[in-house]
């Protein structure tokens, strides 16, 4: 027992607040960093397209496309929501489904032996490529989207979740046994934590692809959605339209990972993965 | 939980006039691999008595954590019995009646100490309606006081393997199996750690059962030391350890520690 490491555990413990302050600070240089390598990178774009005197209609200025956002966004964020619904919707029963199908055959080797052959046929199959064949079963609306998005959520949380649960420390296990724990109690209160690092590694993952799979969806048909934009914008030849929408896609899908990386950094505060700052 | 009496006093009438805790009858055990079955354990006949400190030892794969793992009722014999004060390990299981302290400390990283010493009273609110001791006196006891709220880590190893031995402590139980505990930490702060466990046994007067590769480690802390050789697993002696309590580190330069090394070394080279 070394009473210098003694020491600083104490302090570590003691120092809350102050720990709070370096928290922010570090997160306010987090957000400078990103910002700046954004403009950056939106001034690379403008001077390469002024440069190499690019034509309009092949790939827009960067003050083209944002001049073009500013005056759609509105109609944009509005399509957008569409978008995020069926995303949204189909990565909850996604990832819902892998979760309970995870607890079931982490539980029980004979239901992993019956269904996990079938969740790996389910993977082979490329779901993006039958969107046209649901919206013709099923029509313009959002749940061709919502079953494309769960669908291509599904596995990578199922197999994740699996994974984690099976990682809880087998010592960990023998101690629940010791003191008489039912396998319920070992699970809710031991591998469901240890799944953790693992689930939200595979959520991160998840909600990009239920984007993809919601906006794939709506290549094909459908009334709303920034996928129908990117298409009907594409059929018109409308560059600046086409940049801004994708511009505003990549947006919300920064803004999105931060906040993921934010529940991530709360929830696992005591995971390695976490400690050590390693990059999301 | 702190019954203190004369550490002194107590070791000398151990093994003599007191009752058996833990009784040990022929007990084997197989495992049946794809490769065969292999016999890890051959008919191992001990008794322990109540308040006795007993160390087993010997090579790697003689059968000694099978052992321990039996009688905490982790694993099933394939023959022979254990009995804990006249009970099988899984209903002094089910009794808590005893406590695992395993090679890690295999604590829950996401909960803080408290949270990790207070578990298994989440895991049997029966027994945490009639608990005898408070968290408190359980971290004084093992010197945590001031690190309550830290989370696993925030200590050393040193520090979480005695957060795992208060965890072991909290039913109060009787017993106290201890499988290698000191096995994944440095040297220094292992020698340190025999010294406490045994103010910690001394004041709490439990029966330990403890497993280690370590001949000094295994002197100093015991009454009894359980010799044991591999393929089979069997008992091959008995030894026991009549150095003077309560010990101190200068027990280890001393003649008749040195003789018990030595003896325990020849045992342990065939």
């Amino acid at each position: 027992m070394s009473g210098a490491q003694m020491a600083s555990a104490g302090t570590q413990v003691a120092a809350g607040p102050m720990k709070l302050i370096l928290g922010a600070l570090r997160a306010v240089q987090n957000l400078l960093g990103l910002v700046g390598g954004l403009i950056a990178l939106l001034i690379l774009w403008e001077v390469l397209v002024r440069v190499t005197e690019t034509p309009t209609f092949i790939f827009p200025s960067a003050s083209q496309t944002i001049e073009r956002l500013q005056e759609q966004i509105w109609s944009y964020l509005y399509e957008i929501s569409w978008t995020f619904a069926a995303a949204g919707i189909g990565l909850v029963i996604g990832s819902g489904v892998g979760i309970i199908g995870a607890v079931l055959m982490a539980q029980w080797r004979v239901v992993e032996k019956s269904l996990f052959p079938l969740a790996v046929f389910l993977k082979l199959v490329p779901f993006i490529a039958i969107a046209p064949l649901l919206v013709v079963w099923i029509g313009y609306n959002l749940w061709p989207k919502i079953i494309i998005a769960a669908l291509i959520t599904f596995f990578p949380v199922l197999v994740n979740a699996i994974a984690g649960l099976r990682a809880a420390d087998p010592l960990a296990v023998e101690f629940f046994q010791s003191v008489g724990a039912s396998k319920v109690e070992i699970m809710t209160r031991l591998r469901w934590h240890s799944s953790l690092p693992y689930l939200y590694a595979a959520l991160k993952l998840a909600v990009n692809l239920s984007l993809v799979g919601a906006i794939a969806g709506e290549y094909y048909g459908a009334e709303h959605g920034i996928g129908k934009v990117i298409e009907e914008t594409a059929l018109r030849l409308d560059m600046r339209g086409m940049f801004a929408a994708i511009l505003m896609l990549a947006a919300v899908g920064v803004t999105l990972t931060l906040i993921t990386n934010a529940i991530e950094r709360r929830a696992l505060y005591w995971h390695e993965s976490v400690r050590s700052g390693a990059p999301q | 939980m702190q019954h203190i009496k004369n550490p002194v006093a107590q070791s000398a009438s151990a093994f003599h006039n007191t009752r058996e805790h833990v009784v040990i009858d022929k007990v084997s055990k197989r495992f049946d691999l794809r490769t065969g079955s292999v016999e890890a354990l051959r008919e191992a006949s001990v008794t322990i008595a109540e308040h006795e400190f007993v160390t087993l030892i010997g090579p790697s794969g003689c059968g000694k954590s099978t052992l321990l793992r039996i009688i905490g009722g982790l694993i099933e014999p394939t023959s022979g019995t254990i009995q804990i004060r006249g009970n099988s390990p899984s209903e002094a299981q089910r009794a808590k009646d005893m406590g695992f302290v395993f090679q890690s400390p295999a604590l829950l990283p996401w909960r803080t100490v408290v949270g990790n010493i207070e578990l298994p009273f989440e895991l049997n609110r029966a027994a945490a309606a009639k608990r005898l001791c408070s968290t408190e006196e359980i971290l004084e006891l093992v010197g945590l006081a001031s690190f309550a709220k830290a989370h696993p880590y925030q200590l050393s190893g040193g520090m979480q393997q005695r957060v795992a031995i208060a965890r072991a402590l909290i039913f109060d139980p009787s017993l106290m199996l201890m499988d290698e505990p000191f096995g994944a930490l440095d040297e220094i702060t292992r020698d340190g750690m025999r010294y406490e466990l045994l103010r910690i046994w001394s004041q709490s007067k439990k029966t330990v059962l403890f497993v280690t590769h370590s001949i000094p480690e295994a002197i100093v802390l015991s009454d009894r030391v359980i010799v044991m050789s591999p393929r089979p697993g069997e008992i091959r002696e008995v030894i026991d350890i009549k150095l003077p309590r309560p010990r101190n580190e200068e027990i280890e330069s001393s003649a008749e520690f040195v003789r018990y090394a030595d003896h325990l070394r020849k045992l342990l080279r065939h």
